[in-house]
């Protein structure tokens, strides 16, 4: 599979999934969060195109909702990894060799707590919910991303045409994004584009456990949860939630590979794109 | 080796101390849903159990608990102690993790190596589609689907909790997929980098076929790139399988991790937080210590830098 196809099938993936979140919800005439106890846990039908759940809220919407809201964690932690994680990678990368040492210490430490703890530790000073995984991402989510731009940014930092602009009296961080950037913009957006199903996994996980969204707010990682105990009857419960995470993260990985093999031009001579 | 050594015990160090002020940040105590129980009994119990101390002094007993790996009684279940627990959870949750790594292996390697030959057309396509849909599946996704399909619709596994061998069988399973085709992907991208090296050409020249090329020179050289990824795959293969046990209702550590948490059971907190921090950076120094010795390059690139 070349760059554009893997490029293609996953925007389509994402499209399909961010209309049916946001439009399924106009179309039908359920509420998310309102039971119907008389028609609980109700196979697919015409009436509920995904079935019930046991308090007989429509699986569709809750569905939608629950993609809804991962689709906004993994908007967050992209636009936190694109904040904290380039200027802290680009500040260890120019800002000379102690504040190099320094930040990249720091991110060092931070990457060695597990990411699991610490979500755990502040959901209990915060509270449960979306806050806790909020700031676990702002405090160790962009780790990642710092490194990777610091390492790209190591790379092109004594290039000529840097010397070149350098000479021509331009400012570091003018450099950095008028001139650096432009060349090193593929690794970040392969791993931004990356970093968003990690932010989707973790709040589907802590979801799962019972430690993330409270009910009755849907999380694709409390349906799955939900649908548990009652596998063996009605499994579609488990079906609809698990194959929206799945096709969702799906589509942000194709997109990924692509967005990487397309910028990368070592990759694209090796798979025979361009000869 | 040494400084790498101290390095890893001041991270050590380091992630007790933020546990250890993330956890004293925290309002409240383990004490504090006792019902009708006097103000001044209370105080009594935090007393016995040290709270009332100033923090320095908790923290030079946080940390000298953790010197001796003796953590003493939980808190929230007294009658156990913090070595009991995890002594009795440990062993459970490793054995599933080891598993799925001994697993996920030699199976990510072999389809990675299988991609890489399929390389180009339609089966190419597919199998890279497939890898991509096995990294896209959360672990519970995973443990769930199997736990459906392979115990319930076809019950040739047990459904759930923990016994002889079959009940091991698909909690491995489930934790294994994600990592086996991550490894796939890796492998895949790195033995297509390594057949473009020109002693692949020259294996090719003196006559080796395809498989030979493949098992006698391609494939320890492009296996070197994946180990970075091993020990924090490791890692999470021990972590995800908090969730497989609680699909799976497996006794594991899983369940007291998230527990010893929402309880502010400090003594278990601590333990669980020096357990995981220690097998991360163990396993880091290891992949370090095995890279070193399969690539004689870095050593050399040290000793020039030094």
């Amino acid at each position: 599979m070349n760059a554009q196809t893997s490029i293609r099938l996953g925007i389509f993936i994402l499209l399909s999934l961010i209309l049916f979140a946001f439009v399924a919800p106009i179309l039908s005439s359920f509420e998310p969060n309102s039971t119907h106890l008389v028609d609980k846990n109700s196979a697919p039908n015409e009436v509920h195109p995904f079935g019930t759940d046991d308090l007989g809220r429509d699986l569709l919407v809750r569905v939608a909702s629950a993609v809804r809201l991962s689709l906004f964690v993994g908007a967050l932690a992209a636009v936190i990894d694109l904040l904290i994680g380039v200027l802290w990678g680009m500040g260890a990368a120019l800002g000379g060799f102690k504040l190099d040492q320094v930040l990249m210490s720091i991110a060092d430490m931070l990457y060695s707590i597990p990411y699991l703890l610490v979500v755990l530790l502040l959901t209990v000073v915060v509270g449960q919910g979306f806050l806790p995984i909020f700031l676990a991402m702002v405090l160790v989510g962009w780790v990642q991303m710092a490194r990777i731009v610091r390492a790209q940014t190591v790379a092109v930092k004594d290039a000529e045409y840097v010397l070149a602009s350098r000479i021509l009296g331009s400012k570091t961080t003018t450099i950095f994004f008028t001139h650096m950037m432009p060349n090193i913009i593929g690794p970040i957006l392969a791993a931004t584009v990356l970093s968003i199903p990690q932010a989707i996994f973790s709040e589907a996980f802590l979801s799962f456990l019972g430690i993330g969204i409270q009910p009755p707010q849907a999380s694709l990682g409390s349906l799955v949860a939900d649908a548990l105990p009652a596998l063996r009857y009605y499994p579609w419960r488990l079906f609809f939630p698990a194959g929206a995470i799945t096709l969702l993260v799906l589509g942000l990985t194709l997109l990924s590979d692509g967005l990487r093999d397309l910028y990368d031009p070592r990759q694209r001579i090796l798979k025979g794109d361009i000869v | 080796m040494i400084t790498k050594i101290v390095r890893t015990l001041v991270t050590v160090l380091l992630a007790l101390t933020m546990t250890f002020i993330l956890m004293k940040a925290i309002p409240g105590d383990p004490f504090q849903d006792e019902q009708g129980v006097p103000e001044e009994v209370l105080v009594n119990v935090r007393k016995h159990w040290g709270l009332e101390d100033p923090l320095i002094v908790q923290y030079g007993r946080f940390l000298r608990s953790a010197l001796t790996l003796d953590f003493g009684p939980s808190l929230k279940y007294q009658e156990h102690t913090v070595r009991e627990i995890i002594i009795q959870g440990a062993p459970i949750s490793f054995r599933l993790g080891v598993q799925a790594l001994i697993l996920a292996l030699p199976l990510g390697i072999f389809i990675g190596a299988f991609m890489a030959a399929l390389h180009g057309g339609i089966s190419s396509a597919i199998a890279t589609l497939v890898s991509s849909l096995g990294v896209s599946m959360p672990t519970f996704v995973a443990a769930a689907s199997l736990q459906f399909f392979l115990a319930i619709s076809i019950p040739i596994f047990p459904v759930a909790r923990w016994g002889d061998f079959a009940h091991t069988v698909l909690p491995t399973l489930a934790l294994a997929i994600g990592p086996a085709f991550h490894i796939s992907r890796l492998m895949k991208a790195s033995l297509l980098d390594v057949y473009t090296q020109p002693y692949i050409w020259t294996a090719r020249m003196k006559g080796l076929n395809e498989f030979q090329v493949l098992t006698k020179h391609a494939l320890k050289n492009a296996l070197l790139p994946l180990l970075p990824y091993i020990g924090p795959m490791a890692a999470n293969i021990l972590v995800g399988s908090f969730v497989v046990e609680r699909v799976f209702a497996i006794p594991g550590l899983g369940q007291w991790f998230v527990n010893s948490v929402l309880n502010r059971d400090y003594p278990l907190i601590g333990a669980m937080t020096l357990l995981y921090s220690i097998i991360l950076l163990v396993l880091h120094i290891l992949v370090d210590a095995i890279q070193k010795r399969l690539d004689k390059r870095l050593t050399l690139q040290e000793s020039y830098l030094s």
